[in-house]
């Protein structure tokens, strides 16, 4: 049995490591699979609580951000696609011009 | 005749211009080209069809056993329960007016056909002229107010159109912006009056208000007969529409650049009729004015002082129609003056014989404008009387008329004005009105020997043509012997019985115009007229007088000038500013913000971490 303390730690890790790929990375899909890996961190937390509580909705919630994270990624992706093929680049610091 | 045929007359007097004008304003529109012939046909045809419909009805009233035709044609108008008919009201009054607008009406008209042939708006002109006498006719036949007013505004429109007649010249335009922006500040004033007595009376028939006026405000507080009260205050606001309408003080100067317009158009407009309009009405109002002493004191004073400054204006003019306009302005300032004493018989005997030797007199300067090809300055003429014997004979009979020489109509009038003046012991107006009449035996002799007398200094280069001539001879009759009959007028109002003066005083009256010929002569030998002025003060005085006692300058400055600074200044719309102000701010606050709209993503993502982070650490921290 790991203890409570181990997977809330793992949890805050992961989505720390989400957040700093999000912050650092240049190229945008780093910055989706940072998201993903964000999200992950919240699955892993909602299936720990699921089981300290005894219940089964956190494991539902899981379902339901893996479904969430997949359409995400899908039209996410398909996105990326577009952007390079009109500009030849995935640097979020070039693709700047939307700005007031 | 019986009551139906007269009453059928009477509508058909002011129909049968407005049918020539709809006609000459319509022939256009559907580009039917009328013969000039034609045009001048039904013109003055129309005129004179009115005109002898007017004689029909002099005969039939007179027949009448009491001389009043009152006849409703028909419902103009009903709101809840004010209704306003149309309907006209011939009495003594009104029969004389409609006698001077048809008749002298047709002269003007007959003499137009001469004087604007080579005019390539003839048939524009005798629209408006024609739409001008219908509009005139409906004015002094209407039996309520708002009918009446309908005539006012009628008339008002076409002295603009006609001033204005020549419009390729801005100074005429600015001359019929002016006659009509002045009148309309009385016509205000006459609307409001309009109203007060509505709400007073709830009509505005006339002849109604009048009764009603006298049981609601009788006459009966003679502790305070010059009390401020609603009646002096309506008569006061009816009296503001008839100042504007016939140039009196303050609102005169704009009958003085009215000339600016046709010739015959000053004759019959500025001098025959319109401008008698406030005459007319107060002296329809009359019993109204009787109740309030203190309105009756306001005409004559307004009357008083308009006839003398006019007169003085009038000595110093160099323009030929602009003597004669200021010569109007100073004779209905003798109407009013009449009014205000309670002659309105004699108000109106004066319109009359006014219409006759005013209109005399403006058409034979017509005539000799024509003659002179278009030149009005007197002092550039000069030795005309064996070049233009006509026109001379006609400016010797209209200046002798003016000037109430003896057994001239103008004599007449203007005597009963004096000598009713004396019954109501108004010795300080009489002594204006007999300084008046001094002045103006004066300048309207200075102006024919100007003209006539002397070296020729322009040969003439046309005659009048026949049909300027007959309307001028008829009326230079109308003139001479139009001061005969007056007793179908008296009749109209409660004659008071004439108290016998002093046959000194009546010997001086008559004496006192003689003496301003003879001075004028005198200083016309002297070579005094349009000689240059040495002395600084009297040229200050002559431009003074000049300017017609500088009422332009007055309400220019006082007036115009801060009006057009307050409209420069608000150029830019002062109330607007604050929501303008709302507009910049929100445009600051636009900049401010899209600042931070760097495009960047990951400035946007760390600001978001950086924010989340803050709050959570705030929700730990409390």
């Amino acid at each position: 049995m790991i203890p409570q303390e181990f997977v809330l730690f793992f949890s805050l890790a992961l989505f720390c490591i989400g957040v700093f790929g999000v912050l650092v990375r240049r190229n945008l899909l780093f910055i989706l699979i940072s998201i993903e890996i964000m999200l992950n961190a919240v699955a892993v937390l909602f299936v720990a609580a699921s089981h300290y509580h005894n219940s089964g909705d956190g494991q539902i919630m899981y379902l339901l951000i893996l479904t969430l994270a997949a359409s995400e990624v899908a039209v996410g992706l398909g996105l990326l696609i577009q952007m390079y093929r009109r500009t030849h680049t995935l640097d979020v610091d070039r693709l700047s011009s939307m700005k007031g | 005749m019986d009551h139906q045929t007269l009453t059928k007359l009477l509508l058909a007097v002011p129909l049968l211009p407005l049918f020539s004008a709809t006609l000459l304003i319509l022939a256009p529109l559907f580009s039917i080209k009328l013969p000039k012939q034609l045009v001048a046909l039904l013109a003055v045809g129309s005129m004179a069809t009115a005109a002898l419909c007017t004689a029909f009805l002099h005969q039939g009233l007179g027949d009448l056993t009491e001389p009043v035709i009152q006849h409703v044609y028909g419902t103009w108008m009903q709101v809840g329960s004010f209704s306003v008919a149309f309907g006209f009201h011939l009495d003594a009054l009104s029969l004389v007016m409609i006698s001077i607008i048809t008749g002298v009406g047709t002269l003007i008209h007959l003499y137009s056909v001469g004087f604007m042939d080579q005019d390539k708006d003839f048939q524009r002109y005798f629209a408006y002229l024609n739409l001008f006498v219908a509009a005139m006719l409906i004015l002094v036949l209407a039996d309520n107010l708002l009918l009446l007013f309908l005539g006012w505004e009628g008339v008002g429109l076409c002295s603009y159109l006609l001033i204005g007649f020549w419009h390729s010249e801005t100074n005429n335009n600015q001359a019929a912006n002016k006659a009509f922006l002045m009148t309309r500040i009385g016509d205000t004033g006459m609307a409001i009056g309009m109203f007060l007595l509505v709400y007073q009376f709830g009509t505005l028939d006339i002849q109604q208000i009048q009764i009603s006026a006298a049981e609601l405000w009788p006459l009966s507080n003679s502790s305070a007969p010059y009390a401020f009260d609603m009646v002096t205050i309506c008569c006061l606001l009816l009296l503001a529409g008839a100042v504007g309408k016939s140039g009196q003080l303050p609102l005169q100067s704009w009958l003085p650049d009215a000339m600016a317009g046709p010739t015959p158009v000053s004759a019959l407009i500025h001098a025959a009729t319109m401008v008698t309009a406030g005459v007319y009405l107060i002296a329809r109002c009359h019993a109204l004015f009787e109740l309030s002493p203190l309105a009756m004191q306001c005409v004559a004073a307004i009357g008083a002082i308009t006839l003398f400054i006019a007169a003085s204006a009038a000595l110093v003019q160099s323009d030929v129609k602009r003597i004669l306009a200021y010569s109007t302005i100073s004779q209905i300032g003798y109407m009013f003056l009449a009014l205000g004493a309670g002659a309105y018989s004699a108000a109106v005997f004066h319109l009359m014989t006014h219409a006759f030797f005013k209109a005399l007199l403006f058409l034979s300067a017509g005539a000799l404008i024509y003659c002179m090809h278009h030149e009005h300055n007197i002092f550039r003429m000069g030795g005309l009387r064996k070049k233009l014997p006509l026109v001379w004979g006609c400016f010797l009979v209209g200046c002798a008329a003016l000037a109430s020489l003896p057994l001239m109509s103008g004599f007449f009038s203007k005597e009963l004005i004096l000598e009713k003046l004396l019954d109501n012991h108004m010795y300080g107006y009489w002594v204006v009105a007999i300084a008046g009449a001094f002045l103006t035996a004066f300048y309207s002799f200075r102006l024919l020997f100007v003209i006539f007398e002397g070296e020729t200094k322009k040969e003439p280069d046309m005659q009048p043509t026949k049909t300027m001539i007959v309307p001028l001879s008829v009326l230079a009759l109308l003139a001479i012997f139009g001061g005969i009959q007056p007793q179908g007028l008296v009749a109209l109002f409660q004659p008071t019985a004439g108290q016998e003066h002093n046959i000194g005083i009546i010997a001086f009256t008559i004496a006192v115009p003689i003496c301003a010929v003879l001075f004028s002569f005198i200083q016309f030998k002297r070579g005094v007229f349009g000689r240059e002025l040495k002395s600084v003060t009297l040229m200050r005085v002559r431009d003074f007088l000049y300017s017609g006692w500088a009422f332009d300058w007055f309400y220019q400055k006082f007036f115009v000038k801060p009006f057009v600074t307050l409209a420069e200044s608000n150029k830019n719309d002062i109330i607007d500013q604050a929501s303008i102000a709302l507009i910049n701010f929100s445009r600051l606050l636009n900049k401010l913000f899209s600042r931070l709209q760097t495009g960047s993503l990951r400035w946007y993502s760390g600001s978001l971490v950086l924010f989340s982070v803050a709050a959570l650490g705030f929700l730990i921290i409390t």
